[in-house]
């Protein structure tokens, strides 16, 4: 958290109605590049092997034409597709046939990314996606600019969207707090006031990883600990398997049980590098109220989060992040970051010393009330449905196979006995808790998760109660909140508390 | 300028427990019942041209009605679990048979309100009406609201509302 270089004051982007980089086009039709890639080598391989009928002229033709329109199609969606930047709204027209007219108000950012693919580093190009509150066509993407164009309009966004929300005096066409002033709102007549600029803004850093923390934490991430764990299991089946057979190991054997543990540390290596790549750099700083997160080598990636939009916040551990003493957080805001490649634009906190997690929370939000308050254990009714649940989840599956074999088969019921130690896991460690600035839920058996919810970004919240939990006096709660990934609530609280923190909560977000 | 219509029951907004009106159990059960009653139809029709036993056809039309019954039933049941509340500062509803749902969306989270008629909603003069928060998971609907009141509640709660980006 030291203070480093002061960022250069922002200039507004020259105002009129722009295309985005000619090579937007190109870059579209290059996107086809494995498509038209394999077609030509299976071509290239009939003819070899004289497969190709009398036909094939025609068929190259067709080809040849389809190729045309589709690149034709790129070039006219590219001509066809402006930009605006008002000193208040980011306007987009795109469209031949249907023109779709976007309006993307400044002060509605939810978030602000800038995407720089392997190849668009290569022509000096990048890609800017702008988040407006979430739900379906809320993703803005500006793809391709060049980089100081792009660079320029993410940093007037956000200087705009800052001065908007700092109150009515800043009114279209005076934009003083941002260190340049547009006169009159006309297309390029810009004019700089430094008298009434302010200072410019300091980049604080909250954290950097270097490739060993990086290392570390992709690497105890849940997904190469459970490769490693599925692995070992499969070695100690096929040794188990092998002692059972006759003792002596026979060469067949050791040879699957070598390809399963190198077969392991292949996966995990790979996973290892590739995060080493995709979190090269990995620099998490705070310019005046909003956070930065820069991360990547081939594919660099800087994303801008709002603190005013960040909607929650989850803690994540498993048991052996737990021995190492490590967390990691998601930030996230209302931009759409559900799955796939836009899973990538959620703002993470790879790894964190688990001691540290109050007062990098505290100082992530500029705000100590982020300190996760103590969570309150659920009722003893609800320890013993978490237990007669998890039971009944091991056994069910197990009934047909012990109805199948019986009287035998009955052992493979003891199976079930595994659900006693996981219920009495999972409740131990399942919990709320509530603070003047905001409610934590604490949830999991071997992967612990700790939601922090700001009363100030609850939407709803809701209670259910399924016949079962009405017997035992128990409710589920969720609060409802923006952006993608669930809602965050709390199953088998005691029906009293879930109904009053259901009427609370969300009445707190005034 | 059209005339305003009468403001609904809950215009002092005191959290009074409010049912559905009651035509609504018609619409729920039309809802479940039609199609199932269209698909029992064809399929008693189809196996009687093809000349399937007398007493699988009977089956499957009895089933088909059991189906009706029970969509009447649930019908009844739901609407009687079914109140919500307009307080001074959020709408409370509580619905559900085998799961009791219950949620509190508070006027200032309301983005925006839509008012749904369905054919059957439109030929008893019910509409419904669905509250959207920021939130897509927020689950605010309120259906069976005689359709002379559903503007004027709509207005009343976009009131409540306010003006707010309320994210």
């Amino acid at each position: 958290m030291t203070p480093s270089e002061p960022v250069v004051p922002v200039d507004r982007p020259p105002a009129g109605a722009r295309r985005t980089s000619p090579l937007t086009a190109a870059f579209g039709f290059a996107s086809l590049g494995f498509a038209v890639l394999s077609v030509l080598a299976t071509a290239w391989i009939e003819q070899q092997a004289g497969l190709g009928g009398t036909d094939e002229g025609i068929g190259g033709l067709w080809f040849e034409l389809a190729l045309t329109v589709f690149g034709l199609n790129q070039i006219v969606k590219w001509w066809f597709r402006t930009y605006d930047v008002g000193t208040d709204q980011l306007v987009i027209d795109e469209g031949v046939l249907t023109r779709h007219h976007r309006v993307v108000p400044y002060g509605r950012i939810q978030q602000i990314d800038l995407h720089r693919s392997f190849l668009a580093q290569l022509f000096g190009l990048a890609e800017l996606r702008i988040d407006t509150a979430g739900g379906e066509q809320t993703t803005v993407r500006l793809a391709l600019l060049d980089l100081a164009s792009a660079e320029r309009l993410r940093a007037w966004a956000l200087a705009r969207r800052a001065a908007l929300q700092a109150g009515p005096a800043a009114a279209p066409g005076a934009s003083a707090a941002t260190g340049a002033v547009a006169v009159g709102g006309a297309p390029g007549a810009t004019t700089t006031a430094p008298w009434l600029a302010p200072p410019p803004p300091v980049e604080r850093r909250l954290l950097e990883l270097d490739a060993g923390r990086v290392a570390l934490a992709v690497l105890t991430a849940a997904g190469p600990v459970a490769i490693v764990g599925l692995g070992l299991l499969a070695a100690v089946w096929v040794g188990a398997w092998t002692l059972a057979d006759g003792g002596a190991p026979d060469l067949g054997a050791v040879g699957v049980l070598a390809f399963v543990l190198v077969g392991t540390a292949v996966l995990v290596v790979i996973q290892g590098v590739g995060a080493l790549f995709t979190f090269h750099g990995y620099r998490l700083s705070v310019i005046d109220d909003d956070l930065h997160l820069r991360h990547g080598l081939f594919e660099v990636r800087q994303l801008t989060v709002p603190r005013r939009r960040v909607q929650r916040i989850t803690v994540v551990d498993n048991p052996l992040r737990r021995a190492l003493g490590i967390v990691s957080l998601t930030v996230h805001s209302a931009a759409a970051t559900g799955g796939g490649e836009d899973a990538a634009r959620r703002l993470e906190v790879l790894s964190l010393p688990r001691r540290d997690l109050p007062a990098f929370v505290a100082a992530l939000m500029d705000d100590a009330g982020w300190v996760p308050p103590d969570v309150v254990p659920r009722t003893a009714s609800a320890r013993r449905r978490a237990v007669v649940r998890r039971v009944a989840i091991v056994a069910l599956p197990l009934l047909p196979p012990a109805v199948l074999t019986f009287p035998g088969g009955l052992a493979f019921l003891l199976l079930g006995l595994l659900g006693v130690p996981w219920g009495l896991a999972a409740h131990r460690r399942a919990g709320h808790g509530v603070s003047p600035t905001l409610s934590a839920f604490a949830s999991g058996a071997l992967v612990h998760r700790l939601e922090l919810v700001p009363h100030a970004r609850v939407q709803s919240a809701r209670s259910s109660r399924s016949f079962f939990q009405r017997r035992a006096g128990l409710a589920t709660l969720r609060l409802d909140v923006a952006g993608s990934g669930g809602s965050p609530g709390l199953h088998d609280l005691a029906e009293a508390s879930a109904d009053e923190l259901r009427r609370d909560l969300p009445r707190r977000s005034r | 300028m059209q005339p305003v219509p009468p403001l609904p029951p809950p215009a002092l907004l005191d959290g009074t427990p409010q049912r559905l009106d009651p035509r609504v159990r018609v619409v729920w059960a039309a809802g479940s019942a039609l199609p199932l009653l269209a698909v029992t139809v064809a399929a008693v029709v189809v196996l009687s041209l093809v000349g399937a036993p007398g007493l699988l056809t009977a089956g499957v039309g009895l089933l088909g009605v059991v189906g009706v019954v029970l969509a009447a039933v649930l019908a009844v049941l739901e609407w009687r679990t079914w109140c919500w509340s307009a307080w001074d500062d959020a709408l409370e509803l509580t619905h559900g048979v085998v799961v009791r749902h219950a949620s509190l969306v508070p006027y200032h989270r309301i983005q925006q309100i839509d008012v749904e008629r369905g054919p059957v909603e439109r030929a008893l003069g019910l509409s419904s009406l669905v509250l959207r928060t920021a939130a897509a998971t927020t689950d605010a609907r309120l259906p069976g609201i005689p359709a002379e009141h559903a503007d004027a509640l709509r207005r009343l709660l976009l009131v409540r509302a306010g003006v707010d980006d309320a994210v």
